[in-house]
This record gives C-alpha cells, sequence and structure tokens, in this order.
C-alpha cells in the first residue's frame, strides 16, 4: 500500500505522523509532496556519497594496511 | 510581536536549507510554517542523517587510528570531502579529532564546519586550541557563513568568541547574532559584546533596513540586556533613533522594550519620545497601555513629562488618556502628591479623576 505523503515523511525521519501537524497545516499536498522528496534526496545523497567515499578512502590509505583498512571499512573485521 | 513568526520561519529555512544541502529559495514555501516546527525538522534530519550511516562513520573513525595523521588528513580532504568529515569527526576522540584538523587545510575545516552537529562536537571543540578556533571563525566570516557560525557559537568558549568578535564588524555581529538558535547563547553573546561593537551592530541594523531583525532578536534578551542595547540607541542620531521607534511599535514589540527601557535613568527618555514618530496618538496608546499591562505607572509619568511641547500637543488627542479609570491608575501608580499629578496630567489634556 502506497504510504500517504505525511506518513512518508515521518517514516524518512523517524518521527511521528502528529509532530507534521504544524506542517500539514501551513502546507497544501505539493508543498508536502515537495518537501518528502527534498529530504528523500538529502537521505539519498547522503548514503550514495558514504558508499563512495568509503571506496575512496579504501584506495587512500598506504598500500601496506589497505587490506586490514578494507576490512575495518567494510565491517569484515 | 507580528511580524517574528515570518522572520524567525525565514531565518530557521536558512538553517533547515544547509542542513538539506539546498539555497533558502528552495523552500521559501515553508515560511508560513512556525519556526519551532522548521527547527524540529532540522533537528530530526541530523539526527536521521547521522543514524543512517553511523556504523560506517564509526568505522570510519576507527580508521584514523591505524593511519598517521598525515594520512587520515588525506582520506578526509581527497575522499571523505567536507560533509562526510564533518560526520565522522563527531566520532573521533576528542585528541585524535585536535590532530587531524591542525593536520588538515584550514579551508577545509571551515568548510567542513558547515555540516558539523554542535551537540556533538561540543566535547572536541573545548579541546581545540583557541587560534584554530578563531582561525576558522575568521575564514568563516569572510565567506558570509552566517548560518554555520551562528550555529556554533554555543559550543565555543568566550576567549576564542572575543577574539573572532574582535575582527569583524556590527553587520556580521548582527548576522550571526541571528541564527544563534538559544536565547541564553544570544544573551552570551551581547554580554560580551564590547560597548562600540554594540553602537556598530545598531549602527549596521539601521543602515541595512535590518531593524526589524534587530528588534526580533532583542525580544529574546533579559530586560538588562535589553536596557544595555536601548542606551546605545539613545545615542544614535534622531533619524536611527525614530526608525528604532517606528520599528517596535511596527512589529508590536513595546512589552519587550519598555521592560528594559524602564531599568534606564529618566534622562535618556527625551531622546525616544520627541521623535517625529511619537506624534502619532497610536503610537502613545500603545506606549501608555503596555506600561499600564507591566504596572509600570510611575516610570510612565516619568515619560509624560519628558515630552516638549509639540509632543504634549499631540498627546492631548490620545483617546485612552481620556478613560478617568487609566487616569486614576496612573495617579495612584505615582503615590506622592496626586494634586501635582493629577495637576501635570490635566494640563496634557488627560481626562480629570
Amino acid at each position: 500500500m502506497e504510504l500517504t505523503v505525511e506518513e512518508s515523511l515521518a517514516t524518512r525521519l523517524e518521527m511521528d505522523e502528529e509532530a507534521l501537524a504544524p506542517f500539514t497545516t501551513a502546507l497544501d499536498s505539493a508543498q508536502l509532496r515537495a518537501l518528502d522528496s527534498i529530504v528523500e534526496a538529502a537521505l539519498v545523497a547522503e548514503d550514495e556519497a558514504v558508499r563512495r567515499a568509503v571506496e575512496e578512502a579504501i584506495e587512500a590509505v598506504p598500500w601496506p594496511v589497505r587490506s586490514a583498512a578494507r576490512a575495518i571499512l567494510m565491517g569484515d573485521s | 510581536m507580528s511580524s517574528t513568526p515570518q522572520l524567525g520561519s525565514r531565518l530557521e529555512i536558512a538553517k533547515l536549507a544547509q542542513a538539506l544541502g539546498r539555497q533558502p529559495a528552495e523552500l521559501s514555501y515553508l515560511a508560513t510554517v512556525p519556526a519551532h516546527a522548521i527547527r524540529d525538522l532540522r533537528q530530526r534530519l541530523t539526527t536521521a542523517l547521522y543514524a543512517r550511516n553511523n556504523v560506517r562513520f564509526q568505522r570510519i573513525a576507527s580508521l584514523t587510528r591505524m593511519v598517521p595523521t598525515g594520512v587520515s588528513a588525506t582520506i578526509a580532504e581527497k575522499s571523505l570531502g567536507p560533509m562526510l568529515s564533518a560526520r565522522v569527526a563527531a566520532m573521533l576522540e576528542p585528541d585524535d579529532a585536535v590532530r587531524l584538523a591542525r593536520a588538515l587545510e584550514p579551508d577545509f575545516v571551515a568548510e567542513l564546519a558547515a555540516s558539523l552537529d554542535p551537540g556533538r562536537m561540543a566535547p572536541i571543540v573545548a579541546r581545540m586550541p583557541d587560534d584554530l578556533i578563531v582561525d576558522v571563525g575568521r575564514r568563516l566570516l569572510r565567506r558570509k557563513e552566517y548560518v554555520t557560525v551562528g550555529r556554533l557559537v554555543p559550543i565555543v568558549a568566550m576567549e576564542p568568541m572575543l577574539a573572532v568578535i574582535e575582527l569583524v564588524g556590527g553587520y556580521e555581529i548582527l548576522q550571526v547574532a541571528l541564527y544563534v538558535d538559544n536565547p541564553a547563547d544570544l544573551e552570551r553573546i551581547v554580554d560580551v559584546l564590547p560597548d562600540e561593537k554594540l553602537r556598530a551592530v545598531i549602527e549596521s541594523a539601521a543602515l541595512a533596513a535590518e531593524l526589524d531583525e534587530a528588534v526580533m532578536l532583542i525580544d529574546a534578551l533579559s530586560p538588562q540586556a535589553i536596557a544595555r542595547i536601548i542606551g546605545h540607541v539613545v545615542e544614535q542620531d534622531p533619524a536611527v533613533r525614530d526608525l528604532f521607534v517606528r520599528t517596535v511599535h511596527r512589529l508590536g514589540a513595546w512589552e519587550t522594550v519598555l521592560t528594559g527601557l524602564a531599568l534606564l535613568p529618566a534622562d535618556v527618555l527625551p531622546a525616544l519620545v520627541n521623535l517625529p514618530v511619537t506624534l502619532d496618538p497610536e503610537l502613545m496608546t500603545a506606549v501608555i497601555t503596555t506600561a499600564r499591562k507591566l504596572e509600570l505607572g510611575a516610570w510612565l509619568m516619568l515619560l509624560l513629562i519628558t515630552l516638549d511641547d509639540e509632543h504634549a500637543d499631540a498627546l492631548a488627542t490620545v483617546d485612552v488618556l481620556q478613560d478617568p479609570d487609566m487616569v486614576s491608575w496612573l495617579t495612584e501608580s505615582v503615590g506622592a502628591s496626586r494634586r501635582i499629578t493629577r495637576a501635570i496630567l490635566r494640563d496634557l489634556g488627560a481626562a480629570a479623576s
């Protein structure tokens, strides 16, 4: 079942839907959807940046400790 | 105050936009949402951003312990970038964070400061050397990163804060003050501002047409701090004083301002009550009714006898002084010599009581 925009935003930010009342009162549904999209984009961009940074960090460490670094960063150690 | 909510929302939108990596204009539709709700959303967003990659940030932080500091600095600058470096910084032991900050390019540290979460960074910033904090503060202000500096004010100690204040003008101080979250931190800034800087803030607020913002800030301060600020308003030229009083009236901020004004000696009153704007009967009505609400009868009487002839004539048209109940309250408030008080009020055109 598709989430309402309020449910979507509340889920993304791990908050109660009731806490969004000031937003649902002041904004129309298109504005709420725009806000939800911007929050989603920020979270997705963060995840992507972290994933990329971890890969680059592994390459950036000196080769003698690279495999140990990889194990730490990938959670294998 | 009547227009404070929108102004407060605008400032919170700027902070939320920074957290989302957007321009404030992209979130302009939030202007009708109360400031506290936008602030709450930003705090939840910050928590969510940290929480979803918390484990990865901790792993990257632990990597810094197995490579030399120089290598960690290279990883931060080349691989992580400023935003993720800021997230990882919060996971480091304070001593490791200080060592790393020293090894990073100062401009990079200034850049990552925009993504720091003050709540998580407080123990680390407390261990940072003052010269590094001042250098970063200077760089941020040069880039007009007022939102960032305002957010970080709560975790910066007095000494480095004073050193940064020393380097900047009134306009920059006002801009930073606007983005300080907590009134207690705002009070701390006003407390440490030397008189000449406080005067410069008032002058720049008037010059930059930002008195609305300045008056909104006053609203968050203690009566003592408000009194100190108004004491410096009184020293400004008449045009600035007139603009200040006009702004206070337009924003409905009399209650805030009178609590501070009542703490000042009576000799400052002529500079504030004999202005073009105080000929407005509606403004004087607001002052008189607010003074009554605050039980400032004796002070109000001092204000009334400070009026010059032109303003005394204008006061005669103020309806509220035709209310016998108001006149009676004023007479009782003064206490001593009711006869003289009544005579003065009669002379000012008030109703007989």
